[in-house]
């Protein structure tokens, strides 16, 4: 796909020049003659998820090189858009520009998307092996995030090396401390805890979130940062335009991404039978051209463009596309999108819903541990061993959290009734941990 | 441009970090070179970075932090259609609308931007009235358009239509001999689905302004104003300004307006509701409707099975947090008001009469936002009346007993820190002006005199004025 700019519209000739501010200031008595012209423009409707802060500027940009085409937003998250997105014309809609990685791939799977003529010269659709757009052509990556861990430079992490790994969320000292943001509540969470599960798997990912979570504060927003900054908390677990724009608008914050991290990318689409086609492909372009893929640079987007050449030559500028591919994680795209509504499910059954009996119970195993640690003991040290591992318990296998038949039962939120996951979830929870604070707490033998 | 790039890593994989704060230009613009740091007074922020005009007051307690907090929600939400599966809390955006959320128009809390050529409206509204009054002495909606014109709608919905800017220029020759452009809107109509707008129409093109030290402007007394009013009225001379007496829909009774460009609405809460109903089209207590006319069916229709005030989609608990996010922006600590320049500037201002409309000082009364505020003087640059601004400015549009020809005096503190934001820089109601300059040659009405001095001073003094004003 080739981008260039549209002609201009019909010029508009009202100048004036009139000598003597007294006449010019009072001659015409209103604030505006009023033409009624002709309809100039081609209006186009693009569902987005983007806040204005990034859909303002790549509109306002968009439209003052194209006034041939002016863009109606309507503003969608993830169920809403699919509801309307998956509608018989698609809602009217013409384009579908948004982070939503189970969306598009359902979306494409039902027909809902023309196919874009992507030329690959400039627009890799992957870096490396990792393929960010459809492998068919049927959306294309926008931009990509990356996540990581958000630390206040002038607070509480002043002066400390970054966070390496996502461990460093999970110790002990920094009980209440940690941001986590909510995977039921807020949009990124799924994918972020996501990275965590492929990049630690399954089991063990859960058992360390799990830790982390006891010692989170759990956010119901993603852009929480202020704690960071006045020193209420030390690392806050993010998708790094959050910081990034608050570092880039004067905030003393900045993201470590640790390793085995990712940067996930957003999508466009072109819905078929968009009534708008030819102009929504002009938009499409525009997002995909080096002038709208270095907006992503600017300081309140914040967001790392798929488009190599919309780098500056400047090394300091965070380039996924330069990174060795071993500091990545080779993160599965369609599990990912997959299971979205599971990993915010268990997050809720796991983390969120019995808050401060998890915390209790990792205090104690902490408290355990740490006591070990004056008095060794084999025996002791199995059962806090074993303490650990029923705290991180996942009452879902690794099989099954791959089986398409088993991820299409889970709902989120769960309906009343929908399906029998939730109690039976609960209560292998509930025996886990139970079993754990008994081995925590019974002594041991002489 | 450098600053448009968010730069500074520090990497070292396995591991790697993005540390910007320390290394972004405009991060490190609060110390000019030679400027002495002006004292912070205690509504004022000392944050200088882009996000300056939305710092709330040092010193708000929990209760009112976590208030702001909730209302920053929704001043933010990009709102949508009924019904929403994600987001039921900001469901009921339109039928018509202008903009999708309050943050879209007041971008980073500041001013909105005149678009650079013809492409829609993005932080503008027009609104739109016939002659006459309703029952409370404000103005008429359009019989076709309503009161505001909404080039939006949701699915299925018919919208407005589209309406555009051009521009016409002229210019003016200084007492020096150098010249400046002034421009001015035209409105373009385009594709008008309910027919025409009508030449009798009157027609107000507005800007987004900024949403600094709105709380302060509240807790001033209504009798500080009206003193105003008093002290101008007996110095005599062309300035004379005037309350505003406007339609509390609260209480059900007259007070007097402050807010809004023709100071229209008596409080902020009220301001807000008006706002979200009129660009949103969501609906509140003190604006149950939603404001469709007889010749929008389809948007009527939709309204049918919806009574007025059964349900709100901006409850009174969630417009009070709003409110209160509004209420509780700091402003922005003057820049170098030390500097001899700026205090030259400074004495300009007032010899040459700016000051007497723009009025430096005023007393807050006991509903000062912050504990211990109470009977704090501020420094807003305004009086909160009315004055004529003369036919250059003039809308045309009678608001309550502000004439077509009368303007609020808006405020001016904060008005240097504007670039600061990263935003395009615009002045006056519809953001014709490009520089202070123009906008100070586009005074008229009882600010005539003012305006011709400052026309005539050297251009060395014209532009230790404009360096005062951007102390500000």
């Amino acid at each position: 796909m080739q981008y260039s700019d549209l002609k201009s519209s019909a010029d508009i000739a009202f100048s004036t020049r009139r000598r003597g501010l007294a006449n010019f200031l009072a001659a015409l008595p209103l604030v505006a003659l009023i033409f009624t012209g002709p309809g100039l423009a081609e209006e186009i409707t693009v569902v987005t998820a983007y806040p204005e802060e990034v859909s303002g500027l790549f509109l306002k940009t968009f439209e003052a090189t194209h006034p041939d085409i002016s863009v109606h937003l309507l503003w969608q998250q993830g169920r809403d858009a699919y509801r309307l997105l998956s509608a018989k014309d698609h809602g009217g809609v013409d384009v579908y520009w948004a982070a939503s990685s189970d969306n598009f791939p359902h979306l494409r799977a039902e027909g809902a998307f023309q196919k874009l003529d992507i030329v690959r010269t400039q627009l890799p659709g992957a870096i490396g092996e990792d393929h960010l757009s459809d492998p068919e052509g049927y959306y294309e990556a926008f931009e990509i995030a990356g996540y990581g861990l958000a630390f206040g430079t002038q607070a509480l992490w002043k002066g400390k090396a970054p966070p390496q790994t996502w461990h460093a969320a999970a110790q002990p000292a920094l009980a209440g401390k940690i941001i986590m943001p909510n995977a039921g509540k807020v949009g990124f969470a799924p994918s972020l805890y996501e990275i965590i599960l492929q990049g630690e798997g399954w089991e063990k990912g859960w058992a360390l979130l799990s830790e982390i979570g006891s010692n989170a504060v759990l956010s119901a927003q993603g852009h929480a940062m202020h704690p960071l900054i006045e020193g209420k908390a030390a690392l806050a677990m993010t998708i790094d335009f959050v910081p990034l724009t608050a570092a880039a608008n004067g905030e003393a914050v900045a993201i470590a991404y640790p390793r085995r991290t990712a940067f996930l990318p957003a999508h466009v689409a072109l819905l078929q039978g968009a009534p708008h086609a030819e102009a929504a492909r002009v938009f499409i372009a525009f997002l995909l051209s080096r002038e709208g893929q270095k907006l992503l640079l600017q300081p309140d987007v914040g967001r790392h463009p798929v488009r190599p050449d919309a780098y500056p030559d400047d090394p300091s500028v965070q380039n996924p596309f330069r990174l060795p591919a071993s500091t990545l994680l080779p993160f599965d795209h369609a599990l990912g999108g997959a299971r979205r509504t599971l990993v915010a499910r268990l997050f809720e059954e796991l983390i969120a819903k019995d808050h401060e009996a998890l915390q209790d119970l990792w205090q104690k195993i902490h408290a355990a541990e740490a006591d070990l640690q004056q008095k060794p003991d084999p025996i002791r040290k199995a059962r806090i061993e074993e303490a650990r591992h029923l705290a991180g318990f996942v009452p879902v296998g690794a099989t099954e959290a791959e089986d398409k038949a088993y991820l299409a039962r889970v709902d989120w939120p769960p309906k009343s009734g929908s399906d029998d996951l939730g109690e039976g979830w609960a209560k292998t929870i509930r025996e886990a941990r139970g079993k754990a604070l008994s081995l925590l707490e019974t002594p041991v033998a002489p | 441009m450098k600053t448009g790039l968010w730069l500074g890593l520090a990497r070292a994989l396995p591991g790697f970090v993005l540390a910007i704060a320390s290394l972004m230009p405009f991060v490190s613009v609060s110390a000019e070179e030679g400027a002495s740091p002006p004292p912070l007074l205690p509504y004022e922020t000392a944050f200088q970075g882009r996000t300056l005009y939305a710092r709330p007051f040092e010193g708000l307690s929990e209760t009112e932090k976590d208030l702001a907090a909730h209302g920053s929600l929704f001043f933010h939400a990009a709102w949508v259609p009924s019904p929403s599966a994600d987001q039921p809390e900001f469901q009921g955006l339109g039928p018509l609308f202008n903009q999708l959320s309050c943050i879209a128009c007041h971008v980073k809390n500041g001013r909105g931007a005149p678009p650079s050529g013809t492409e829609p409206l993005r932080t503008m509204v027009v609104k739109l009235s016939p002659a006459g009054t309703d029952a409370h002495g404000g103005p008429l909606g359009h019989p076709l358009y309503g009161p505001q014109f909404n080039p939006r709608a949701i699915p299925g919905m018919r919208a407005e239509g589209e309406v555009h800017l051009a521009w016409e220029t002229t210019q003016v020759t200084f007492g020096d001999g150098s010249v400046a452009e002034l421009r001015r809107p035209i409105l373009q109509w385009q594709d008008l689905a309910f027919g025409p707008i009508g030449k009798d129409t009157q027609i107000s093109l507005r800007n987004a302004q900024p949403l600094v030290g709105l709380g302060l402007l509240e807790a001033v007394p209504e009798a500080e104003i009206l003193r105003l009013a008093e002290d101008q009225k007996r110095k005599g001379g062309s300035v004379a300004g005037k309350p505003n007496w406007v339609w509390d829909r609260a209480s059900m009774s007259r007070r007097l307006g402050r807010f809004g460009q023709k100071a229209n609405q008596p409080s902020l809460r009220q301001q807000i509701a008006s706002a979200f109903a009129e660009d949103l089209g969501i609906t509140s207590s003190l604006f149950p409707s939603e404001s469709c006319t007889t010749a929008q069916a389809d948007c009527k229709a939709s309204m049918s099975a919806k009574p007025e005030l059964a349900d709100p989609e901006l409850v009174d608990k969630d417009l009070d947090a709003v409110t209160a996010f509004v209420r509780d922006m700091a402003v922005p600590a003057r820049r170098d008001s030390q500097n001899p320049e700026v205090m030259r500037g400074e004495a300009l201002f007032d010899s040459i009469g700016c000051g007497r409309c723009h009025t430096g000082t005023l007393r807050l009364g006991e509903a000062a936002p912050l504990p211990g505020l109470a009977g704090t003087t501020i420094h807003p640059f305004t009086d909160l009346l009315l004055h004529d601004m003369g036919d250059g400015l003039a809308d045309g549009r009678p608001d309550f007993e502000a004439s077509g020809t009368q303007w609020r005096t808006p405020p001016l503190w904060g008005l240097g820190a504007m670039p600061r934001t990263g935003q395009d820089i615009n002045y006056l109601h519809d953001g014709r002006a490009r520089t202070l300059s123009e906008a100070i040659l586009w005074h008229g009405g009882e600010a005539v005199a003012a305006r011709e001095r400052f026309r005539t001073l050297s251009s060395a003094d014209r532009q230790a004025l404009v360096t005062f004003l951007n102390s500000l």
